[in-house]
C-alpha cells in the first residue's frame, strides 16, 4: 500500500427519490471501480425516509436486501451546513444529537439520481460546508432536473427541443377537464399521440404515451403521484434516441454516442434500469446493462456531429461539471434532431460510453478525473474575493 | 472492442486442441489463464479492456470451456498436475509462434503461470497473479486441526473401502467434506486432487520476471496470506490488496480497476502498449 495519505472520499447515495434503487447500484459500481490505494471510501447511504447512515456493510450488495431492518446496524451521520467541520458528524441512537466525533471527508461524490440528490438540494447543503464535491453545482443541477426550464433555456441558446406545455398539479386538481381541453387547443398539441411526463424526475417513471383525449386525465394523474409539474410534449411517431455523455476534464469532452433499444416505444423504468440487458445473473447493473448500440458505425456522421456539438454546448452554457448524459431524439420522418433531457449525474456515470471512446477512459480514471475537477473547482471558489463583514453598520 | 480471430486452434500433432480467443491486434502479447471450473469467458471483460493497447489471448485450459480434456488428464488417465498443464500451454504458445508474453493467471490459472514463469524465463516477460493458488495456506489452529482430522478419517475410510469393497468414502465422506470444486470436478477429480496439494514455493522463488500480485482482501479461496507469501518469494514483485473484494476482484466493474493496475504495471516495466 502507498504510504501517502489517501484522499478521504464520501460517496453519498440512495436518497429520497423514486430512483433510490438505481442510485444504490451506481454507488456499488463506484465503490468497485474506485482506486482504494488513492482513496479512502466512506459510503453514506440516505434511506428513503431521509436518514443518513454509514458503515462497512454498505459495501456489500447483499446488505440492501435486509434494509430497512438492518439500518440499525449502521452509524447514523449528518452534515452540518457550515465550513470548518470538514466531515460528517456522527449521531447518537436518537438520530438527533451529535456524539461529538467527526468522520473526516476531503471530497464528496453525490451519487444520486433524481429528487433531492441530482436537483441541487444536496449540492446546496454541501456548498455550505466548503467540502469539494463532484458533478454539477446547484444551478446546473436544478435547471437540468426541471425538464421545462432546461428546454426553454437551451432553446434560447439555439439548441432545438420539442415544444412543451407545463401543467401544474394545482391547476389540474382545480379543473382537470379544463386543463385537458386547454392542452388539446394549443398549437402543435391538437393531434395525438402526446407524451405526458413528470417535469422533475430523471428517469422514465410516470411517463405515458397518450393516444386520445380521454387518456390525458389518467396520464396527468399518474404524473401527479410523483411530481407537482407535468410536461406534455408532442409524440414523434418515428423516433430514434441518441444519447451522449459529456464530461469536464481538461476541457469539455464528449463520448461516443449510443442508441438505446426500446422494446415498447418508450423506455420504462424497468427497461432502462432493471431489465439487466438480457443477462441471467439476477443482478441489475443499472444503466450499464441496458440493451443499446454503442458507437453505431452506420449512423449518419452529420447527425452524430450535431448531437455532440449540441451536447457540448448545452453542458457548457448550463455550467455543468463532472459527467453528464444528454439524450436527444431524432424524428426519422423529417430528420429533425431535438434535445430531450440532460442527466446531471447519469446512471453508471455513463462509464460504458467512455470505455468505448477515443481516448478510452477506464471507470477508475473517470472517477479520479471527477475528483480532481471537484478539488480544482473548490480551489477556484475559495480563491474568490468575499468581502463579508459588518462594515456598513460600523 | 476488437474481437478479432476467435476459435479453436488445431495443430497437426495435437488431437485435443485448445480453444482460444484473441482480442486486439497490436502491442505486446498478453495471455490470460482462467481459474478452476471457469472458462476464458470469466476473464473476457478484463481482456477486452486490456485489448486497447495489447494483443490479448484468452485460453480455455484443457477440460474447461470449449477445450477438450486429453485422456491422460482424466481420472482414468491419472490426472494432470500443473506442470503438465503448463507444458500443454507452452506447446500451444509454440504452435502459435508466441515466444514472448505476459501471463495473467487467475486462481488455478495462476498456478500454471507460476510454473511457466519458473520454467521459461525467456518466454515470460512479466506475470500478473490474481487470487492465485499454489502455496500452502497458513490456517488458524482450529481449521488446521479440523483438516488433519478429516484427512485421518478419509484415509481410514479409503482403507476400509479397499479391504471390504464398500464405498464409504464416495458415498459419505466426499459428499460431506468434499469442496464444491471436488464435488463438481467429474473427470477432472484426480487432476484437482493433484494440483490442489501442490506447493509451488520453489518455483515462485525462481521467478525472475517482474510480477504483479492483485488480491481481494476478502478472498475466501486464496486468502491474502498466500499473496504475502508470493510477495516474499518472488524477488521482483509488487502486491496490491483490494478491500471489499473477493476471489474474483475483476468481476463486474472491478475489471476497470484491475485493468488500471495491470496497465500501470506493464508501462512501468517498459511493456508499453501500442
Amino acid at each position: 500500500m502507498a504510504a501517502v495519505r489517501r484522499t478521504r472520499v464520501a460517496i453519498f447515495f440512495g436518497g429520497r427519490s423514486v430512483e433510490h434503487e438505481i442510485s444504490v447500484i451506481t454507488a456499488l459500481q463506484l465503490m468497485q471501480a474506485i482506486d482504494p490505494e488513492k482513496y479512502e471510501i466512506t459510503p453514506v447511504y440516505i434511506s428513503p425516509n431521509g436518514s443518513w447512515f454509514t458503515g462497512e456493510q454498505l459495501f456489500e450488495r447483499a446488505f440492501y436486501k435486509r434494509v430497512p431492518s438492518a439500518l440499525s446496524e449502521l452509524q447514523e451521520v449528518s452534515l452540518l451546513p457550515k465550513p470548518g467541520v470538514t466531515g460528517l458528524i456522527t449521531l447518537n441512537r436518537d438520530g438527533k444529537s451529535a456524539t461529538g466525533s467527526v468522520i473526516p471527508v476531503d471530497v464528496i461524490i453525490p451519487a444520486f439520481h433524481g429528487q433531492y440528490g441530482e436537483d441541487g438540494c444536496i449540492q446546496g447543503l454541501i456548498e455550505m460546508t466548503d467540502i469539494p464535491y463532484t458533478g454539477s453545482n446547484v444551478v446546473a443541477s436544478a435547471v437540468t432536473m426541471n425538464k421545462y426550464v432546461c428546454k426553454v433555456f437551451l432553446q434560447h441558446h439555439d439548441i432545438p427541443a420539442l415544444p412543451a406545455l407545463l401543467i401544474r398539479r394545482e391547476d389540474a386538481q382545480n379543473d382537470i377537464k379544463e386543463r385537458c381541453e386547454w392542452i388539446t387547443k394549443q398549437e402543435g398539441f391538437t393531434s395525438f399521440p402526446l407524451f405526458v411526463k413528470p417535469c422533475n424526475l430523471g428517469s422514465s417513471i410516470g411517463v405515458s404515451r397518450v393516444t386520445d383525449p380521454s387518456q390525458l386525465a389518467p396520464a396527468l394523474a399518474k404524473v401527479f403521484r410523483y411530481d407537482t409539474q407535468a410536461l406534455v410534449e408532442p409524440c414523434v411517431s418515428e423516433i430514434m434516441e441518441i444519447n451522449v455523455s459529456v464530461r469536464e476534464h481538461e476541457g469539455i469532452k464528449a463520448s461516443v454516442v449510443e442508441i438505446p433499444v426500446s422494446q415498447s416505444g418508450v423506455l420504462s423504468y424497468e427497461e432502462k434500469y432493471l431489465r439487466g440487458g438480457g443477462k441471467k445473473t439476477g443482478q441489475s447493473e443499472g444503466m450499464a446493462s441496458l440493451t443499446r448500440v454503442i458507437d453505431p458505425q452506420d449512423l449518419d456522421t452529420e447527425l452524430r456531429d450535431a448531437v455532440i456539438a449540441h451536447a457540448k454546448k448545452a453542458f457548457e452554457v448550463l455550467g455543468c461539471s463532472g459527467v453528464a448524459r444528454l439524450d436527444f431524439i431524432v424524428d426519422l420522418a423529417t430528420g429533425a434532431l431535438y434535445f430531450n433531457e440532460l442527466n446531471a449525474f447519469p446512471g453508471s456515470c455513463s462509464f460504458y460510453l467512455w470505455v468505448r471512446s477515443q481516448p478510452r477512459v477506464l471507470y477508475t480514471t473517470l472517477i479520479e478525473n471527477m475528483i480532481d475537477t471537484a478539488m480544482k473547482t473548490r480551489g477556484t471558489i475559495a480563491s474568490l474575493d468575499r468581502d463579508i463583514g459588518l462594515k456598513a453598520l460600523k | 472492442m476488437h474481437a478479432m480471430n476467435s476459435g479453436a486452434v488445431l495443430s497437426h500433432n495435437e488431437p485435443y486442441p485448445l480453444h482460444s480467443l484473441t482480442l486486439g491486434s497490436k502491442g505486446p502479447q498478453l495471455i490470460l489463464l482462467h481459474g478452476w471450473g471457469r472458462s476464458l469467458e470469466a476473464l473476457r471483460p478484463l481482456g477486452e479492456l486490456l485489448a486497447k493497447d495489447y494483443r490479448v489471448t484468452l485460453i480455455d485450459l484443457p477440460g474447461f470451456g470449449r477445450s477438450t480434456l486429453p485422456p491422460e488428464a482424466s481420472n482414468e488417465g491419472g490426472g494432470w498436475d500443473t506442470l503438465q498443464y503448463a507444458t500443454r500451454v507452452k506447446a500451444w504458445l509454440d504452435e502459435n509462434g508466441i515466444n514472448r508474453c505476459t501471463l495473467i493467471g487467475h486462481s488455478f490459472g495462476g498456478r500454471i503461470s507460476v510454473r511457466l514463469a519458473s520454467s521459461y524465463p525467456d518466454l515470460v516477460e512479466s506475470v500478473v497473479l490474481i487470487g492465485a493458488h499454489g502455496l500452502k495456506r497458513e490456517r488458524p489452529l482450529n481449521e488446521e486441526l479440523r483438516v488433519r482430522w478429516i484427512r485421518l478419517i478419509v484415509s481410514a475410510a479409503k482403507r476400509i473401502d479397499g479391504l471390504t469393497g464398500s464405498r464409504i468414502f464416495a458415498h459419505y465422506f466426499a459428499a460431506k467434506f468434499g469442496s464444491v470444486d471436488y464435488k463438481a470436478a467429474g473427470d477432472l477429480r484426480k487432476t484437482l486432487v493433484k494440483t490442489v496439494n501442490e506447493d509451488l514455493s520453489a518455483e515462485a522463488k525462481s521467478i525472475t520476471s517482474p510480477t504483479l500480485l492483485l488480491w481481494g482482501k476478502d478472498d475466501p479461496q486464496a486468502p491474502v496470506d498466500i499473496a504475502h507469501n508470493y510477495h516474499k518469494l518472488i524477488h521482483d514483485s509488487e502486491l496490491h490488496i483490494f478491500p471489499h473484494k473477493g476471489h474474483e476482484p475483476f468481476a463486474d466493474v472491478g475489471s476497470h480497476l484491475m485493468a488500471n493496475y495491470i496497465e500501470t504495471f506493464l508501462q512501468a516495466r517498459g511493456i508499453r502498449g501500442a
